[in-house]
């Protein structure tokens, strides 16, 4: 290997991204708009919930039970029903999502001791919602029933379990603190993917690879040529991503920065042997691109555990999740941020493995092409 | 001592045959000129030599360097300016210079002192300010020419390097090939324009893949009994043909 050969590759490489301010202003602007977006957009928590509620029975009890459900700030009402015809009509309409019915009597029944049912109806075509927010009504119209219970007893401290639910690591179930971390991981793979894909394959779509090639360099220099300059991008865009997780959406950094510096770098390596394998492998710029976001953007949003959980996928999604890149990061940036742990040895191995092995592969597939005169036409 | 020896050199893409069992051999300090019609094989042949694409039989020998297993050493001596203009649109000439001056690995103060002539020679001065997609064409053209001669290669392929050029701007492009034949290079030229042919000291007629006549310009004139080479091309390539 010859460095002189390589800082020939590389300075052209950083003049040619230098003429092209719009690709470098994309390279660099594009990671810190989408994790601005994204993190934004994407919020699981539940909020404002629209209610209807008919109350058919007006009194004292049930206006405590309602006050109770709405006391936080998950539920807003926003009807006042009157009749069972405009629970439908309110769905249809969308004018809330969940309807909670209070029977005539239901103060009555209570005084009797008796058991009092209350209708509560969820619209379910977002099921996951529908899940949670059955949860949190049923939870509390339990603590009302309960303490409905010992005040009618007299006897405040009648022996119940009492669960003391403590939430680790993300003490308020914030999304952003979920989520920040995954996108992290998802804009830079992406971004790396797709300034490296270009690489080569515009050299061979505009017939520059040509010359280029009858010059004594070798393909090991070629490639770690066009990397550098790359490198250096993605290491800013890394920064800049990881600063915004931090003090924009407030994603605490327990661990060490310098491990997750160590981590990230072997991250972008893998990033950027994906855009250079694409690269390889393709023969015009338009393709490249197509490829690097397909490679990169479904696969990482949907199998590595960004939103949805690994361990609910059926066993074949989850053994193709093992090849995605990212559900190794997103394991490694929530462990040091959130939970404070820098020592990740199976997934750095894992990731380090990745960038060897797509670089190699794709150093030595470039070499084949070389040797057989395949990369011209 | 041949600087070039090329012997029964086949190139085939799928069924087509584009360069059939050619042999030819290229004295040292000669330059020789390959004369032949749009498809008749030359580039073929030159991108062979070149180590650009893998021959599918036969051997040929560049600079007593074999080109398919020792390619790397082929690449040190050879330049090589393409058909197609290759350099890079969005950047100024000298930083297209500048890359092949590294590619090359010339060490600091022969690059400057070889940036220097070229810039002169060819005329290159003053455009340094500018991306080369903005140059005509004949900067282009001699852009390419000193990038290929830069690292003062022993062998020098130019492939049609005077097509699209104005006369007299040929005209000093035969003169820069004549100087670098001088010092020492040996040049093998492609071109369609017969009178440049006469400028060669030793030419080959290619036409369907195949060597069909050689010698040097005189020799294959007579062999048809024509005046100019224009002539001896169209009869040489019909008796060839029929």
């Amino acid at each position: 290997m010859d460095f002189r050969s390589i800082f020939a590759i590389s300075h052209k490489e950083i003049l040619h991204i230098l003429r092209d301010k719009r690709t470098l202003f994309v390279a660099v602007a594009m990671p810190v708009m989408m994790l601005l977006l994204y993190g934004y957009a994407i919020d699981m928590d539940l909020k404002n919930i629209t209610v209807g509620i008919y109350d058919q029975d007006q009194s004292n009890h049930s206006r405590k039970l309602l006050e109770r459900v709405l006391a936080n700030q998950t539920f807003i009402q926003t009807a006042h029903l009157t009749h069972y015809n405009q629970i439908e009509q309110g769905f249809r309409t969308q004018t809330f999502r969940v309807a909670i019915i209070i029977p005539h009597q239901f103060a009555n029944s209570l005084a009797q001791k008796k058991q009092t049912p209350i209708q509560v109806i969820i619209d379910g075509s977002d099921a996951n919602s529908a899940n949670i927010i059955m949860n949190s009504i049923s939870a509390s119209i339990q603590s009302f029933s309960l303490e409905f219970f010992q005040t009618q007893l007299n006897t405040p401290n009648i022996p119940l379990i009492n669960i003391q639910s403590r939430i680790w690591f993300n003490e308020e179930l914030k999304s952003p603190i979920f989520i920040v971390p995954g996108l992290i991981a998802l804009f830079l793979v992406m971004v790396c993917a797709l300034l490296t894909s270009v690489a080569l394959a515009k050299e061979k779509e505009l017939g520059t690879l040509e010359q280029l090639l009858t010059t004594p360099i070798k393909a090991q220099e070629m490639m770690i040529g066009k990397l550098l300059p790359y490198t250096l991008i993605a290491s800013i865009d890394a920064t800049l991503v990881l600063l915004i997780g931090r003090y924009l959406f407030q994603v605490p950094l327990k661990g060490s920065v310098f491990a997750l510096v160590v981590y990230s770098a072997i991250y972008l390596l893998v990033a950027l042997g994906m855009g250079l394998m694409i690269s390889v492998l393709v023969k015009t710029q338009q393709l490249a691109l197509m490829s690097a976001l397909v490679a990169t953007l479904l696969p990482t949003l949907l199998l590595s555990g960004l939103i949805f959980p690994i361990s609910s996928m059926p066993k074949a999604l989850q053994v193709i999740s093992y090849i995605i890149p990212a559900r190794w990061y997103i394991e490694i940036v929530r462990g040091v941020m959130l939970k404070g742990i820098n020592w990740f040895p199976k997934n750095a191995f894992i990731l380090f493995s990745m960038a060897i092995l797509l670089i190699t592969m794709s150093t030595r597939k470039f070499h084949q092409q070389l040797k057989k005169g395949e990369l011209t036409t | 001592m041949f600087a070039i020896e090329v012997h029964e050199l086949t190139k085939r893409f799928h069924q087509f045959i584009a360069v059939n069992q050619v042999t030819f051999a290229v004295r040292e300090k000669e330059i020789f000129g390959f004369l032949g019609a749009n498809g008749a094989g030359k580039t073929t042949v030159i991108r062979m030599l070149c180590g650009l694409l893998t021959p599918t039989s036969g051997t040929a020998k560049v600079s007593g360097y074999d080109i398919q297993h020792e390619v790397f050493q082929v690449k040190k001596n050879i330049g090589y300016m393409s058909q197609k203009f290759s350099l890079y649109e969005d950047l100024s000439p000298l930083q297209n210079i500048n890359l092949y001056a590294g590619l090359y690995r010339l060490s600091n103060s022969i690059r400057k002192e070889r940036i220097d002539f070229i810039s002169h020679r060819l005329q290159l001065i003053n455009t340094n300010s500018k991306r080369v997609k903005d140059l005509p064409v004949g900067y282009k053209q001699r852009l390419a020419l000193g990038c290929a001669i830069l690292h003062q290669p022993k062998i020098l392929f130019l492939d049609e390097p005077t097509s699209g050029v104005d006369p007299s701007a040929r005209q000093m492009f035969w003169d820069i090939i004549y100087e670098e034949a001088n010092y020492g290079t040996t040049i093998l030229v492609t071109t369609h324009y017969m009178e440049e042919a006469e400028y060669c000291s030793q030419v080959s007629i290619m036409d369907q893949g195949k060597i069909i006549a050689q010698g040097t310009p005189k020799e294959v004139k007579q062999l048809v009994h024509a005046k100019t080479m224009q002539d001896a091309f169209l009869k040489i390539v019909e008796k060839a043909r029929s």
